[in-house]
């Protein structure tokens, strides 16, 4: 039975993003704020919603990188590592041995070699411009890769401005977005305004920010603990919100003007990322930015898939 | 609205198996940094901590730090710790390194000087400062109340008031405005910390040169058999449901918050488990003197110790019977527990070097409130790091986010080339120390091997896929 085709790809990247949205939420959202002293209720209860959310991002990931596996053969690795790397449990302590060790650099390095395949892909078809505007979005997930390795291999922190990187990549998957398809239509007039709401949602943590250095202090501390941006120079956390905003509104543009599976792939992309600031907790989320960026081919290559 | 049965088979499957989730743990494969505590030959040294010479065979892991108080600049001053572990068969010994630009030399601890006055140093204090913008009132309605401001003793009740939430104090409350409209106020009591953090009003603590709290370093390790998923412990009174000056406080301070587990901790303090003659209570022979600790035995040898405490969700306990820092776990038994948990310090060139021995063999009478450590186990510990100087103060600190693991193996160290320089600071009056950290070699060798792995799975693709 052949699964992979366009509806099995379709309802999958749903369930991927719905599964990457409720981690971040129940999952990320408050594991990383439990550290402080501060009483979160029902925090038994929202964790059960988080597994639900991972499980959902993990097992639509194996059925997606399956599909993938069409067009960038680097995805059959993948749903290997996946499905595997559940197995690996069944070993005690695993995760303390050299041999996992190097299972984990391997893994890092696959994601390499699949940024490297689907640019490879996008230049090949050539989609010159569309791989220099996602080219700032490889370099971020190139520079998360080296942090997550500095952590695991005990190196000392990589002092970067994520933030600046993320804004690059954002500002090319935005005018990634304004490009794609037919520049002025009703459908992308509709895109650009309804996506305001994605900008405008953050607007109130700003201005709450920007006015109060109380509120500033704290939120310095929590959207880097949430998000995995670590910030070195505490003054950029308006600048972070505001980059925030634009990602929202760039995903929700993507998706709005049709081009779903980018949309969801980089959110996927940028929330599995931040992780390495953290050492990536689980092998899944160390794969999941190069399958997010291949995400951006089912479109780039419409003509060219055959499913 | 599918047209493809399969699609609509996998969605089910996906959906079906991510609720499954929510019920049983599904083993994910993780990639958590785990503290390897190798097998050694050899003894502790704890005269020169760190010297021994199976440390330098053994990579240092190195754990960020974070504030524990987000809003307070008092909070997250050490931005990470070095740690590295070792046992020997006998023994565990964990090594910890950390910077800290000046110590709490004479700084005491107020629980060791409350059983012996002698026990202090010159001017240490516990003192809070209030985030700006507070503001205070004196309520001269209460005549049974004083309130002591900027040294004078008033009648009446302290209110503060901070954008619209007010707070008032208790009877005897001593505060001081400093010039710049500051407020500090003295004394710490736990409710109190409750109070002021919950409304806002907690900023941090107050430092000088003389005013501080000692430095101090903490180890939890989660005494049960799932996976804790935070290591944070609640603020609150001496007891659970504590009523305080008309307030009711729900939590214990220093309870764990996740519900259902208990921890085991190791707390070392330099103003009163640190062998040193920096040390007041050392100084003046505390831990010798069964008269005023109220045990029934002393510190053998008079070496460095660290307090064993026990914390539930109930409360924070002593693991003693004399409850000098907090509740005693018990009224009986226990015999040489204070003293169990040996430990050994120095300070030089801005950097804390603190080395903890615990014997394996733990009493069973020690065992519900102590760790059982035992080779091939994982155990979930975390870290706790406090800069007294800097204002790091009682639930102000810097902690490990959340609970590492550590597994004592079988196996001896790996071949190291970890190396420390001391490099003095141009312009500056204090040294400053420059730890470089190498890539252990057989780091060096898994990471070619994990490149090498992959490049071979990619060269197997390929072949299986050429045209």
């Amino acid at each position: 039975m052949e699964f992979r085709n366009y509806e099995t790809l379709k309802i999958s990247v749903f369930l991927l993003g719905l599964g990457v949205v409720i981690y971040l939420v129940f999952g990320e959202g408050i594991a990383y704020l439990s550290s402080l002293p501060v009483p979160i209720p029902h925090a038994n209860i929202l964790a059960v919603f988080s597994s639900f959310g991972f499980a959902l991002e993990y097992f639509s990931l194996i059925v997606v990188s399956l599909v993938l596996s069409k067009l960038a053969k680097i995805n059959y690795i993948y749903s290997g590592i996946l499905i595997g790397s559940l197995l690996i449990t069944l070993i005690p302590g695993y995760y303390s041995t050299t041999l996992w060790l190097g299972f984990t650099i391997t893994t890092m390095f696959l994601g390499v070699v699949g940024l490297g395949e689907v640019t490879y892909l996008l230049i090949k078809n050539k989609r010159y411009l569309s791989t220099v505007l996602l080219s700032p979005t490889v370099a971020l997930v190139l520079v998360l890769y080296y942090t997550a390795y500095s952590l695991i291999m005990h190196l000392p922190a990589v002092i970067i401005s994520y933030k600046d990187f993320l804004l690059a990549s954002v500002i090319g998957v935005l005018i990634y977005t304004i490009l794609w398809g037919k520049i002025f239509s009703r459908r992308s007039i509709v895109a650009y305004t309804l996506s305001i709401v994605g900008f405008v949602i953050v607007l109130p943590l700003y201005f709450l920010v920007l006015k109060n250095r109380f509120l500033e202090i704290i939120m310095d501390m929590v959207i880097p603990s949430v998000t995995g941006v670590i910030l070195f120079n505490p003054y950029s956390i308006t600048i972070l919100i505001l980059t925030f905003g634009l990602i929202l509104y760039t995903v929700l543009a993507l998706a709005i003007k049709g081009n779903y599976y980018a949309s969801i792939g980089y959110l996927a992309l940028l929330v599995a990322g931040f992780n390495a600031t953290s050492g990536f907790h689980f092998i899944s989320l160390m794969i999941v930015p190069p399958i997010g960026y291949s995400l951006f081919l089912i479109k780039e290559l419409q003509d060219k898939i055959k499913f | 609205m599918f047209k493809s049965k399969s699609a609509l088979v996998i969605a089910i499957v996906i959906l079906g198996v991510s609720v499954f989730a929510m019920f049983f743990q599904i083993p994910y494969a993780q990639t958590s940094p785990t503290i390897v505590a190798y097998k050694v030959v050899g003894t502790s040294n704890l005269g020169n901590p760190g010297s021994e010479s199976f440390w330098s065979k053994i990579p240092w892991v190195n754990l960020s730090l974070t504030a524990n108080i987000p809003n307070a600049p008092t909070s997250g001053l050490v931005k990470y710790v070095l740690v590295k572990a070792a046992w020997n068969g006998t023994d565990l010994f964990i090594l910890e390194e950390w910077q800290s630009p000046s110590p709490a030399y004479g700084a005491w601890s107020d629980s060791a000087a409350a059983i012996y006055p002698e026990a202090t140093g010159p001017d240490t204090f516990r003192i809070i400062e209030l985030t700006p913008g507070v503001t205070y009132k004196l309520l001269t309605n209460y005549t049974n109340y004083v309130s002591i401001i900027n040294g004078k003793t008033e009648t009446g009740r302290l209110l503060l008031n901070y954008s619209g939430i007010t707070l008032p104090l208790p009877n005897d409350t001593q505060i001081q405005t400093l010039p710049n409209g500051t407020i500090l106020l003295y004394h710490s009591p736990r409710p109190l910390e409750d109070l002021l953090y919950s409304d806002g009003m907690f900023y941090g603590y107050y430092v000088n040169s003389t005013w501080y709290y000692p430095d101090r370093a903490a180890i939890m390790w989660y005494l049960g058999t799932g996976v804790p998923s935070q290591d944070c412990m609640n603020l609150g009174g001496k007891v659970p449901d504590q009523t305080y000056d008309g307030f009711t406080l729900k939590y214990a301070g220093g309870s764990m918050a996740e519900s259902g587990i208990a921890t085991n901790i190791w707390m070392w303090v330099t103003g009163a488990t640190w062998n040193s003659t920096n040390d007041p209570a050392f100084k003046v022979n505390l831990w010798q003197n069964t008269s005023l600790t109220g045990l029934s035995y002393t510190d053998p040898h008079n070496h460095g110790f660290a307090v064993p405490l026990y914390s539930n969700n109930t409360n924070l306990y002593e693991v003693d019977t004399a409850g000098i820092w907090y509740t005693p776990v018990k009224s009986s038994g226990l015999n040489g527990s204070l003293f169990y948990i040996w430990t050994g310090a120095t300070w030089e060139n801005g950097t804390w070097v603190l080395e903890w021995v615990y014997p394996l063999n733990v009493p069973s009478d020690y065992l519900p409130y102590f760790v059982n450590i035992t080779a091939n186990k994982i155990y979930y510990v975390a870290f706790a790091v406090w800069q007294g100087t800097e204002g790091e103060t009682a639930f102000d600190k810097s902690i490990s986010p959340s609970f590492v693991t550590l597994e004592l193996v079988n196996q001896a160290p790996p071949t190291s080339t970890t190396t420390s320089t001391t490099s003095p600071m141009v312009s500056t009056t204090s040294p400053a120390t420059t730890t470089i950290v190498e890539i252990p070699f057989t780091d060096i060798v898994v990471t070619i091997a994990g490149v090498i792995v992959a490049i071979v799975a990619v060269a197997i693709l390929a072949l299986l896929y050429r045209k």
